[in-house]
């Protein structure tokens, strides 16, 4: 025999026409002698309804030549890097054509170089490719819901094992920095203090923001109502 | 919400598809379809599961792009809506927590027109919206994809990659969560 429950899905399901005839009549009958039931197909109806009209009246208040906008712009951001890419390229091969034959000035060239490639390249490559390639890699057969939880997870994990890297990386050139001569010294701690700076950011920035998404998805963000 | 923009049939797709595997014109015409069609439901989605106008935006804004970056590439395994809709799904799923706590969500809300019915309309819907936003992921998307029209619900099942029967509980257990959230 079946229950409320039974009777209240079989409303959802009558609300958008998925229910066979037969089901439509015992449904009918079990209304007409339940309270409960009535105010839950009234409820629904409402919602719905309520929701429907809040994106209507919304709808008319977006500024959709902004977001066609949007689009355009984006497709000559990737322009842009390309472009930009393509210039580092030529001046990494032109650098390398007139090597500063002075020791010294190689490594502190080499090293500032590095720097700069490895901060442009990992924010505008990775940010922009890597968030459009995730949003367009849609998991076939699995239930999406889930796969973003497991994806938010998988990144925090990511995160998480790069700052140990990080952390190992950092003592190590702190060990050797505080070995050799003062020179190499000043090179190696420079080196400790950017690690540390991009853990830092790595770990309260970026984990923390993955772990807002998550508690979003478990609809536990909290929020002040206006 | 009257359905004043294109439906996604199967010759629009299949003209879609073509169009966007050529060049110039051809593309940019192929991903208007697709923005003209679905621009709506795909904003009604993501203000749903968002829960804020600016956010919806912010969130259509992103979908679009993806749509207009993967759409040469698309293979059609599943129709064009289908596709789009998940990824909207997933933008907006996450967009909400680029808000800080600290700022406060402000549903959109029916204008008000005058009289006290519409004030307390406004205020109902206003609560049903924040209280929607707030619920789990699951219960969140089912419930917005169903509040959008011209999904049935299959498409809502593929879109979900859940089983049909899955669906209807997850709607179900749905409303009762936001009945308890809204005190009823």
């Amino acid at each position: 025999m079946p229950g409320c429950a039974d009777f209240e899905i079989a409303i959802d399901m009558r609300a958008h026409g998925a229910l066979g005839d037969a089901e439509r009549e015992a449904l009918e009958r079990h209304l007409s002698s339940c309270d409960r039931c009535r105010a839950y197909q009234v409820a629904a109806a409402e919602t719905e309804r309520l929701m429907q009209g809040a994106a209507s009246e919304a709808l008319g208040q977006v500024d959709w030549g902004w977001v066609r906008r949007y689009v355009r712009w984006s497709r000559l951001r990737f322009l842009s890097l390309a472009v930009s890419y393509a210039g580092l390229g030529i001046a990494a091969v032109f650098w390398l054509a007139h090597f500063p034959t002075n020791p010294a000035q190689a490594r502190w060239t080499t090293a500032i170089a590095i720097v700069v490639a490895f901060i442009y390249g990992r924010w505008s490559g990775f940010g922009l490719f890597g968030h459009l390639w995730r949003l367009n890699r849609l998991p076939e057969g699995r239930e999406l819901v889930t796969s973003v939880r497991e994806e938010l997870a998988h990144r925090i994990r990511v995160v998480e094992s790069g700052a140990l890297a990080l952390v190992a990386l950092a003592a190590i050139l702190g060990a050797a920095g505080l070995l050799g001569d003062e020179r190499h010294r000043l090179v190696r701690l420079l080196g400790v203090a950017f690690i540390l700076a991009v853990l830092a950011v790595t770990w309260f920035g970026k984990r923390r923001w993955l772990a807002r998404e998550q508690a979003a998805l478990d609809g536990a963000m909290g929020r002040r109502q206006p | 919400m009257s359905r004043a923009f294109p439906q996604l049939d199967a010759a629009l797709e299949a003209a879609i598809l073509a169009g966007a595997r050529g060049r110039g014109a051809a593309r940019a015409e192929a991903f208007e379809a697709v923005f003209e069609a679905l621009r709506a439901p795909v904003f009604a989605l993501c203000l749903h599961l968002t829960g804020d106008r600016h956010d919806a935006e912010d969130a259509v804004q992103e979908v679009f792009l993806a749509v207009h970056r993967a759409l040469p590439g698309f293979r059609g395994e599943a129709g064009i809506a289908t596709w789009v809709y998940r990824i909207a799904l997933r933008a907006a799923l996450r967009q909400r927590a680029r808000r800080r706590p600290s700022e406060a969500v402000d549903p959109e809300t029916p204008a008000h027109r005058g009289g006290e019915a519409d004030l307390a309309a406004r205020d109902e819907a206003r609560r049903v919206q924040a209280a929607v936003a707030d619920l789990p992921a699951e219960h969140r998307a089912v419930l917005s994809l169903f509040a959008v029209e011209g999904l049935g619900h299959r498409q809502i099942a593929e879109i979900l990659g859940v089983p049909e029967g899955t669906v209807w509980s997850r709607l179900h257990a749905a409303r009762k969560r936001l009945a308890e959230a809204m005190g009823r």
